[in-house]
């Protein structure tokens, strides 16, 4: 389905559901067979590493085969409008966040990744938005970083700062 | 029987010591957080806690967890009942008549008889696991390799046939949680499997990105695209204690409850969720006069109430005297005792009996917290409700993102987790849950694992799954149930039990 919906345009008709889910878990199971073509089989009282990958992506693909199959024979309810817009930003929060909390530590890490987050719904004012980051900051280097001991910087490295 | 009681003894004795008691109380309050607030679930919390419990001694650790658990289902109807709004899903059906009863003015009755029903829902099933746990671990000393492949085909076709909506998505979800659960080396042979030469796969998929993706970032998304707003219709609490009547009806209606949540909870596969739907579905069906049920029958919210407390307890007995996870939480469960170096199974209650006793002491302890704290905190709770959720999302990410990260120092890992909500968004607009996913994905390795050593006693003979009478049995058991399910007359019970 990721396949499905990423490489066709939306202007295209919807895909129906079933017929998306059938799809993915067949594209799942042959990738998973072609991805594992090198592994060895064995036998079945001596198994390798391949025997087990193969039994299930098999069964993957079947399964996958048999929604397919079932969505085309009854009808197919499409699916529905797709939320890109919350979808991508949630994305872009949690990306900034890991590329963030190295560099730039945890406080700008924050700021960053809430700012880029609240773009999602309907966004809060600024005033709230800083409030929100102070608690955060606070309760998760209280917990974390001073409670937990996770070897994390608040400031980034070049302020030269010693938290 | 004396042997229970010493049993009891040590275990009260490791739950009353005071910071127990905090960790129990810690874990029951944030559980009745998250049960009150919909869209984060006890399964991302727990995912979120199971860094910090890595801190913590193995049975401090099961206490907090398990308490956030059992303290989500009494969160959870709070808010099905005031407002209307299922905190958790295993509340949904409380709101029939829960909130049908608050409109009457007898909200204050609903939710005593909800948290006085769990409670005694609680004590029972705490009764079932100290009396059942020990002798079904006994048994299960006798299971070969070719049992236990027996014993989690059963529980995955459990997880298949309550699942909600196709039979054939879940069973999709299932092999292809398993499939993720291929995923880094493979330890027989030593080879790297569905790596793409990635380090950090080498070790495999960890279940806590796959969890806080699915169940916590995808769960945002969809919440944020409903954008519903809340309208908090709070009528007044007036009298807190039920009437003579409520006790009446809703005393049978406890045990019944009680009972079939029991029942179902031991079941690998199900949950608090399915247990609540049975239980109203049995009231209903039990009851003089099914029309009064959806008009505040008291019935309708003691039955649910008690039978999703005792189905989310129940399902600990499988965890801990076999090992195997009941749903998707207790596989988080599993993973937070073996990153305590404890591998769940059979040997537990006898090897660790501090930690097994400890839990289901505090289990007991735990409700009855529940029960003295929530009654006069339901204001707050209410309070809560109205903090809007464009504030509480950024939140839940950010504790999502730290949580993920803090367990390995990895931000690959917080990748992954972008990667699952991104996943299980699709899957779920396809229709497909997340839940049997992460069930596949926890019981895969041990399932070829078990799959690959049958095979190498047996030289390689399949029949060993038949000729062995406990493997038999379970199989027969398997295959009834999943035809129960395809045959269609009961199938269309099922869903409509599912649509009520």
């Amino acid at each position: 389905m990721c396949a499905s919906s990423s490489d066709t345009p939306k202007r295209r008709r919807r895909p129906g559901k079933n017929t998306g889910a059938g799809l993915f878990f067949l594209a799942v199971g042959l990738v998973g067979l072609w991805g594992g073509r090198d592994l060895t089989i064995g036998t079945a009282d001596a198994m390798a590493e391949g025997y087990f990958p193969r039994a299930i992506c098999i069964l993957l693909a079947v399964i996958g085969a048999a929604i397919l199959v079932g969505a085309l024979r009854r009808p197919d309810p499409g699916i529905g409008g797709l939320g890109l817009r919350p979808l991508a930003v949630l994305t872009g929060s949690i990306v900034a966040f890991a590329i963030g909390l190295d560099r730039l530590g945890l406080v700008v890490t924050i700021l960053v990744s809430v700012a880029i987050a609240n773009l999602a719904a309907r966004p809060m004012r600024i005033l709230p938005l800083l409030v929100l980051v102070t608690v955060l900051v606070v309760s998760i280097a209280g917990i974390f970083v001073w409670g937990l001991g996770l070897p994390l910087r608040l400031f980034p490295r070049w302020l030269g700062l010693r938290i | 029987m004396t042997d229970l009681f010493a049993h009891l003894w040590l275990g009260f004795s490791v739950a009353l010591s005071p910071w127990n008691l905090l960790i129990c109380l810690v874990g029951c309050l944030l559980g009745t957080l998250i049960g009150v607030l919909p869209g984060i679930g006890p399964t991302a919390t727990v995912a979120m806690l199971m860094p910090i419990t890595f801190y913590l001694t193995p049975v401090s650790a099961m206490i907090m967890l398990a308490g956030v658990y059992y303290g989500s289902q009494y969160g959870g109807s709070t808010t099905a009942i005031l407002v209307n709004i299922p905190g958790e899903a295993s509340s949904v059906v409380t709101c029939l008549d829960g909130y049908a009863m608050a409109l009457q003015g007898r909200a204050g009755s609903a939710l005593a008889v909800a948290a006085l029903a769990s409670f005694f829902a609680g004590t029972v099933t705490t009764i079932a696991i100290a009396v059942a746990g020990p002798p079904l671990a006994r048994i299960a000393l006798l299971f070969h390799s070719a049992d236990y492949v027996s014993v989690m085909i059963l529980g995955l076709v459990c997880a298949m046939v309550l699942a909600h909506g196709s039979l054939l998505k879940a069973s999709g979800m299932i092999v292809l949680g398993i499939f993720f659960g291929l995923v880094g080396t493979d330890v027989n042979t030593g080879v790297a499997r569905y790596t793409f030469g990635i380090p950090d796969l080498y070790d495999g998929i960890g279940f806590v990105p796959v969890a806080m993706g699915m169940f916590g970032v995808a769960e945002i998304i969809l919440n944020l695209e409903e954008t519903q707003g809340r309208d908090l219709i709070t009528k007044e609490i007036n009298r807190l204690w039920p009437t003579r009547d409520d006790f009446r009806l809703a005393w049978p209606a406890t045990v019944r409850g009680t009972l079939i949540g029991l029942g179902l909870g031991i079941l690998p596969g199900s949950g608090a969720t399915v247990g609540s739907f049975a239980g109203y579905s049995l009231e209903k069906k039990v009851a003089r006069d099914p029309s009064r049920f959806g008009k505040g029958a008291v019935e309708g919210v003691a039955g649910p109430e008690s039978a999703n407390n005792a189905a989310a307890q129940a399902n600990f007995i499988p965890m801990l005297s076999l090992g195997l996870p009941a749903n998707a939480l207790m596989a988080m469960m599993i993973g937070a005792l073996m990153i305590h170096g404890i591998t769940p199974g059979p040997m537990v209650i006898e090897k660790q009996p501090v930690l097994f006793w400890g839990l289901v002491a505090s289990m007991w302890i735990g409700n009855l917290m529940l029960v003295i704290i929530n009654l006069p905190l339901i204001g707050i709770w209410v309070k809560l409700l109205q903090i809007p959720y464009r504030y509480l999302f950024p939140a839940i990410l950010l504790f999502c993102c730290i949580g993920v990260y803090s367990l390995n120092n990895s931000i690959v890992e917080v990748a992954f987790m972008a990667f699952f909500g991104v996943l299980g968004y699709f899957l779920k607009k396809l229709e497909c849950e997340p839940a049997p996913l992460l069930l596949g994905l926890i019981l895969g390795p041990m399932l070829e694992e078990n799959f690959r050593r049958a095979m190498i006693v047996s030289g390689g003979d399949l029949t060993v799954f038949v000729t062995r009478p406990i493997s038999l049995s379970l199989l027969v058991f398997s295959t009834l149930l999943l035809m129960a399910v395809v045959v269609p007359a009961i199938r269309k019970g099922r869903e409509i039990a599912f649509q009520e």
